[in-house]
């Protein structure tokens, strides 16, 4: 390391390359601002946080991810009727499954809680353990903050949810199109089973 | 030929946005033709452009070609025709049409002639006399352009870099052509750079100048003293005015260095004039040592070869002559893909360890313009990577935002691996749940 006096001091040399200098002084004035730019970059001084890290880890999940391709198709349904109306019966496949939203997608399907809040209920019950902790951590995610209510079991869920779907046969003619549209009949294991699930059930 | 799933070619492409309108193209029906034989598959599609675009994957590497303006490496127009094949959901056709049978022609001769340039098989060599006039011309003009360059430099810094000029394009322009006409590219490129630096909103922008210019000063010192240098530096000052080293000549010349080598990091970056660089990181199991694979392809060329982060191969590198080897030359005979180590047990656990290496670096090559950088538990940030000891390094904004970092780490330690520059790191990936790496988003 040089001395002090060695290493020109930086803020000087910047305002002389800012203003400019005598001709005969400019192959000087460039070294010293190579050699004091060198000295910055290989002993830059680490930052330290003001505060220590007080880190509250998650809990380990105890469920399997669903597939990133049916998360993101989920969102998608979701801006989009009649195919929206699906993703109650297809969220409770996948908890029947003990299946979870895959990490990266949840602060999407968090939000989906407060733009849809009906799906809360459903949603809950697939965040996992990552998406509980989120929930309890964040003061944004408070509406999130309420207690898994169903009346009835999932069964029953099932059953009434195909039931109001066969009131809508124009629904269901436009939501298989979409179904088949998305995977060209070549499905995720999980978005297999609501596609049978539904057409069995509407065929009942 | 390899047996491709979806993850796998989630993990060839590296931008999250290709994959996701890759997604949306991945149907039948938005293709205007689509078909495959036993060694490609390929379609053409309706996209912005008058005519449809023409995309072809070769199954074998799923390297892509697709005639889109794209930049992206693969498409989103190649990443739907992946998805659509490993779906199998492209018919098995008689034809090939012909400019994808030209594409995958090309590329066959391609890795012929890299077979036929193995060290093994001796090749013609060259006339030592009319290599040795070309070389010495070669010379005469980049000393004629150092010296052009070091008075264009003088000027500037003499006018200041207050003067108005320093914010007109063609002032910088000229220069980069000047260097071009010496045979000095990768100098021309790094002055064509600077004609934005004054643009830039953050006012940090005339340290940023002053120091690159500085630097090419210093540079050009460094040349017309090259003799006095060691050997590796004097390699990496002459690769910086663009004397080229070839692959082969490394790979022939440089001991071999065998390992299992994980994939742990791949950066695209878009250069000026449709020029890619691709720079795909690895780590030895058993060497500990990192080893950086350079590419370069052009928006009409794309790259050839994929190399999936989040996968290892077992296989032969030959560093590059440096003062701090990093660059390395892939033997072509690499084994199939297989997962992951570890390789983050290896790194170190603070980010003074980064800047030491970084320090220590620089004393050997101070033209070094960056070093991997791989801490074993790490917690990140949109802003910060910190270490259990909450040391930080600040980072080059990334389009992830701090909510899916919270998703993701869950407010665990997890390993980190990017590139730092001496100012600022670039995240490249980190490992999650079951080691697996979750490439970052710039």
């Amino acid at each position: 390391m040089p001395d002090n006096d060695v290493i020109p001091v930086w803020a000087d040399i910047i305002a002389q390359m800012t203003i400019g200098t005598e001709a005969a002084n400019a192959p000087d004035l460039l070294r010293q601002v190579a050699l004091a730019a060198t000295y910055r970059r290989a002993g830059m001084v680490t930052p330290v946080a003001k505060t220590p890290l007080d880190l509250k880890p998650a809990p380990p999940e105890t469920l399997r991810a669903f597939a990133l391709r049916d998360a993101g198709l989920i969102l998608a349904y979701e801006r989009q009727m009649p195919i929206s109306l699906l993703i109650p019966l297809w969220l409770t496949l996948l908890f029947r499954k003990h299946k979870r939203v895959p990490h990266s997608f949840l602060p999407q399907f968090l939000a989906m809680g407060k733009t849809s809040p009906h799906l809360i209920p459903y949603l809950l019950r697939v965040l996992g353990e990552r998406g509980r902790w989120m929930i309890e951590g964040d003061e944004d995610y408070a509406y999130l903050r309420q207690p898994v209510l169903f009346p009835e079991d999932d069964d029953t869920l099932i059953a009434k949810s195909l039931d109001d779907w066969k009131q809508h046969p124009r629904y269901v003619t436009w939501a298989s199109a979409m179904m088949l549209g998305s995977y060209q009949e070549k499905f995720e294991k999980d978005f297999a089973e609501l596609y049978e699930t539904l057409m069995e059930g509407l065929t009942r | 030929m390899t047996t491709w799933t979806e993850e796998k070619i989630q993990s060839l492409v590296t931008d999250s946005g290709s994959w996701r309108d890759g997604q949306k193209l991945a149907q039948i029906s938005k293709w205007v033709s689509i078909g495959r034989d036993e060694k490609s598959a390929w379609g053409s599609i309706q996209g912005s452009g008058s005519s449809p675009y023409k995309t072809c994957i070769d199954l074998d590497d799923m390297a892509s070609k697709c005639t889109c303006p794209s930049r992206k490496f693969p498409c989103k127009h190649a990443a739907a025709l992946m998805m659509l094949f490993v779906r199998d959901e492209i018919t098995q056709v008689a034809a090939t049409p012909d400019w994808a049978m030209t594409w995958l022609e090309g590329r066959q001769r391609k890795r012929e002639a890299a077979e036929n340039s193995t060290p093994d098989t001796p090749k013609k060599a060259p006339d030592p006399a009319k290599q040795a006039k070309t070389e010495a011309a070669r010379l005469k003009k980049v000393d004629a352009g150092v010296e052009e360059l070091r008075l264009f430099l003088e000027d500037t810094v003499r006018q200041g870099l207050s003067d108005s000029r320093i914010k007109d394009y063609a002032y910088w322009d000229r220069i980069a052509a000047r260097m071009v006409d010496a045979q000095m590219s990768p100098i021309a490129k790094r002055l064509r750079q600077l004609s934005g630096l004054a643009y830039q909103k953050n006012a940090a922008w005339v340290e940023g100048l002053a120091m690159e210019i500085a630097r090419l000063y210093a540079l050009t010192e460094a040349y017309l003293k090259r003799d006095a240098l060691p050997v590796g530096l004097q390699a990496d000052v002459l690769t910086l005015f663009g004397f080229p080293v070839k692959n082969d000549v490394v790979l022939a010349e440089q001991p071999r260095v065998a390992d299992r080598w994980n994939i742990i990091g791949v950066v695209t970056q878009a250069l000026d004039d449709g020029l890619i660089e691709r720079r795909t990181w690895l780590y030895g199991d058993t060497t500990r040592r990192y080893a950086l694979l350079l590419d370069f392809a052009h928006t009409r060329n794309p790259f050839t070869t994929n190399y999936p982060a989040g996968k290892a191969f077992e296989g032969e590198v030959a560093y590059y002559p440096s003062a701090y080897p990093l660059r390395v030359a892939l033997s072509p005979n690499i084994s199939p893909y297989l997962p992951i180590a570890q390789p983050y047990l290896a790194w170190p656990d603070s980010v003074d360890a980064i800047l030491d290496e970084f320090s220590a670096a620089l004393a050997l090559n101070p033209f070094l313009e960056r070093i991997p950088a791989g801490l074993q538990r790490g917690y990140i940030t949109p802003t910060w990577l910190t270490d259990p000891t909450a040391k930080r390094l600040t980072r080059y904004p990334s389009g992830n935002r701090a909510e899916w970092y919270k998703a993701v780490i869950g407010d665990h330690w997890v390993p980190a691996f990017g590139e730092w520059d001496g100012i600022r790191l670039t995240l490249n990936s980190i490992l999650i749940e079951d080691g697996w790496l979750c490439p970052i988003t710039t």
